[in-house]
């Protein structure tokens, strides 16, 4: 009988034992493969640092988020180790990058700090924009470190930075020096050549727009669709007329826009406007007449699938200085592109903070992160490492600024790529073919001086105040937006619903605080 | 101490023992993140941390009723559970009762797989599946249509489809698993019973009613109070990934969790999420109290506590 008792108190023993051993082990898996990978190279830098000391060195390592499509690059520390040999010696510091897939990317970068963990850079773009990371209190002010460290972004940003300028400090960078956006029809060329399809110069009016779709409708064969508005999300929202500026918010949700985006000073609620319903309106007309690719908002894809799956002829997207009809074309399975301009370039807050960097509050020395993007913009040897890695091995020069991936390498295998962040100055860092040297000439196209810029730049909305109308809000403009855009629903009947929807989940409140900021803010400017 | 008691004690150690890993569990992983909860009434802001920052009350809850879809939310959220709850126990008993009568053993085993696989099949891949259904251009339901020369139907176009295609997908997904824990108990009633009733000339039908149900109350109560635990939730892959997310079906088709899915996806704010978990594990506490306590009135065997 005892000898049970005792049997049986050893069996629990052990298995308290084997159970907080499970919890310990699952601690640290939790927290996550970044942080393992983390420690391995810190020790070696530990070790290097070990040699460095002897020379009077004094190292920092600097966490970059690098925002990937999900793997990991596979020479990652191959290229850290190259990219940290230049930044040692200028600016005494190592570079480690943190792999965060784009899909995660926001709560990741939410979570990592309120967890405390320690990240230098981050991308405040992209999904999430800096506006909304600094409501969560995840960016640190780096209004006084920038001319001190890094004085050729005070200078040669100039009043972009005001697009990440919240209560009179700075928190993020952006990434691109020419943040315009310019809207273009794209179609594939093959197709146009093959069926004999005329390409207009412009597309200045839906006369002209309906007279190109009814003659691309009659030559094209059945199953092949003029036009695709895919799944509803991106460009798509945006029009040939409608050039608005949404004022800092990237996902253009629209809470508020300012319409007339050279002077105005007058927000309104883009769906309401006549000129909303006439886009939807058209739409729907070319989804009955059959020019539309009818199932592709709820089949998923994207104008890029219904692209490269060669059932649609055209689609509409935005050129940036990191987007042209080259690397659409790539997205694209390799269509060959022609475009149709619609409208000039605009510079716009949200444009402007697509691609930014922001410093988290959990970086040690944020002083030092400041540097390193001083350093990129400047060094284009670092920042053509970053982007492309090392030269012979994942790519080959062709000519001065064009470069290609060596013989048996491309997208898919290479050893650095797969991630969306961009490093540096365009204008001087290389570009992959097919871009050609024109690429640089037309980057001038998306820069201060040339492109409109909207009046409302260095304007952000902070929701902090209509946080429960904000969510009301984003919850209908997701459930209703997509159907009305792609034609799939009926306007007549659908948009006064989505419009009274909206005002009883408090647009109007929105937009009248919107307007309440926005005006201060003008008042401030002159 | 009484002498009894202090035996009695002893006496337990051991099962107090084998309990104290669980306990341990429960406590580290289910009772100390409690203490985060008070986020769901504070401005959560990464950089004062959760005791930092500000209290507001219940300003984060305000959004879940701010729109003209509260009713709508909460109305399916728990339609559909209940009628679920009530389908799943009836088909789940019905296939058990069904499989046990089956004598073959090999053919028995072939069946309960088969039933049992689609609750292992990932909500995303069951989304792709009905899409295979229900496309509109390639789908197979038109298909058919088409060929006896009937139009198309739009599925993904018309919200009064959907109660009864999630019901459909549903009851496929999930009713594999309630009737292979109704089959355990249906397996573990003696035989004598039903031998006796054939004696006494009862038939099939009146044997289940006498004898099956009856001896399944505890199974069929369990299982229900564990449904009424969850009537508050509602399976997320199921309401937003079958219907691919088309807000023409929103009628039909907007629960709680969609909806706080597509009202957070772009501010990913803490505070607010975590009070609409709050608010869900409130009303799913209260429900399962209120069943326990009408269980415990009518039949007080069978209630759960």
């Amino acid at each position: 009988m005892k000898k049970n008792k005792l049997i049986s108190m050893l069996l629990c023993g052990a298995m308290l034992v084997s159970l907080l051993a499970g919890c310990g082990t699952g601690g640290q898996d939790s927290g996550s493969d970044s942080n393992s990978n983390k420690s391995n190279v810190s020790n070696e830098n530990d070790a290097n640092q070990g040699g460095e000391d002897s020379d009077g060195g004094d190292t920092y390592e600097l966490v970059i988020e690098l925002m990937t499509f999900g793997p990991e690059p596979a020479d990652m520390e191959k290229v850290e180790a190259a990219i940290s040999e230049i930044t040692k010696e200028k600016i005494g510091a190592t570079v480690k990058f943190l792999p965060i897939s784009v899909a995660d990317h926001f709560t990741r970068v939410n979570l990592l700090t309120a967890g405390g963990e320690k990240v230098d850079l981050v991308m405040a773009g992209i999904t999430g924009d800096p506006a909304t990371f600094y409501g969560n209190g995840v960016l640190t002010d780096i209004t006084d470190l920038l001319p001190e460290y890094a004085p050729n972004i005070v200078e040669e940003m100039g009043d972009l930075l005001g697009a990440a300028t919240f209560g009179g400090g700075v928190y993020a960078v952006p990434g691109v020096k020419y943040p315009g956006e310019q809207l273009n029809l794209l179609y594939n060329k093959e197709m146009a050549e093959e069926y004999g399809i005329e390409i207009p110069e412009s597309l200045n009016s839906y006369e002209e727009w309906d007279a190109f779709f009814a003659q691309a409708y009659s030559k094209l064969p059945e199953d092949i669709r003029v036009f695709t508005l895919g799944d509803g999300s991106g460009s798509v929202t945006l029009n040939w007329d409608s050039r608005y500026d949404s004022l800092g918010d990237t996902s253009r949700l629209a809470y508020g826009v300012l319409a007339d985006v050279e002077s105005g000073t007058e927000l309104v609620n883009w769906y309401e406007t006549e000129k909303y319903k006439t886009m939807l309106n058209k739409r729907r007309e070319w989804y009955e007449k059959g020019y539309i690719v009818p199932d592709s908002l709820s089949s998923g894809y994207t104008t890029l699938d219904c692209m490269s799956a060669r059932t649609c002829f055209s689609f509409q997207n935005a050129f940036k200085a990191d987007c042209n009809e080259v690397t659409l074309g790539r997205n694209c399975g390799g269509v060959e592109l022609g475009y149709i301009p619609l409208g000039e370039a605009i510079i716009s807050g949200s444009s402007t903070t697509m691609m930014s960097w922001g410093v988290p509050i959990t970086s040690e020395k944020p002083e030092k992160a400041v540097e390193f993007l001083s350093l990129l913009f400047e060094n284009s040897e670092l920042a053509n490492l970053c982007n492309f890695g090392i030269e012979g091995e994942h790519y080959v020069k062709q000519s001065e600024r064009i470069i290609t991936y060596p013989e048996g390498v491309d997208a898919s295998n290479t050893g650095w790529g797969g991630f969306i962040n961009w490093f540096g100055d365009n204008k001087t860092v290389y570009q992959l073919t097919p871009n050609t040297e024109e690429y640089y000439d037309q980057l001038k196209v998306y820069s201060m001086g040339e492109a409109l810029v909207s009046n409302a730049l260095g304007y952000t909305f902070d929701t902090t105040g209509v946080k429960t109308q904000i969510a009301a809000v984003t919850s209908v403009i997701d459930t209703m937006k997509p159907m009305l855009e792609c034609g799939v629903a009926d306007v007549e009947t659908e948009l006064p619903n989505f419009i009274n929807a909206l005002k009883e989940a408090g647009i109007d409140e929105i937009i009248a605080e919107n307007q309440r900021q926005f005006n201060e803010w003008l008042n401030q400017r002159q | 101490m009484s002498k009894k008691k202090k035996q009695n004690l002893k006496r337990w150690i051991p099962c107090y023992l084998m309990a104290l890993p669980c306990v341990v569990y429960f406590f580290i992983n289910n009772y100390m993140p409690m203490v985060g909860l008070q986020i769901a009434f504070k401005n959560f802001n990464v950089r004062d941390g959760i005791w930092g920052s500000k209290f507001i009350g219940f300003e984060n809850f305000k959004y879940l009723f701010a729109s003209k879809d509260a009713w709508i939310i909460t109305r399916n959220t728990i339609g559909y559970n209940l009628f679920w709850i009530i389908l799943n126990t009836a088909l789940g008993i019905m296939i058990a009762i069904f499989l046990n009568e089956v004598k073959s053993k090999m053919a028995k085993k072939v069946y309960q797989t088969f039933i049992l696989l689609p609750y292992l099949i990932s909500m995303v891949v069951v989304s792709y599946l009905a899409y295979a259904f229900l496309s509109e251009q390639t789908g197979f339901i038109n298909g058919i249509l088409n060929a006896l020369g009937l139009p198309s139907v739009m599925w993904y176009q018309k919200a009064n489809y959907w109660p009864f295609i999630l019901t459909i997908v549903y009851e496929w997904k999930n009713i594999g698993f309630n009737a292979i824990i109704f089959l355990a108990s249906l397996v573990g009633i003696s035989k004598d019973y039903y031998e006796a009733a054939e004696m006494d000339g009862a038939t099939k039908w009146q044997q289940i009613r006498k004898i099956t149900i009856p001896m399944l109350t505890p199974t069929i109560v369990m299982l229900v109070t564990i449904g009424m635990g969850n009537i508050f939730r509602s399976d997320f892959g199921l309401f937003y990934q079958v219907p691919r997310n088309q807000g023409l079906l929103n009628a039909a088709t907007n629960t709680i969790d969609t909806y706080v899915f597509r009202a957070l996806l772009q501010t990913g704010d803490i505070g607010m999420s975590s009070a609409a978990s709050f608010y869900q594990a409130a009303v799913c506490l209260v429900t399962i109290l209120l069943f326990n306590g009408v269980m415990k009135k009518f039949s007080e065997e069978n209630a759960m506590f």
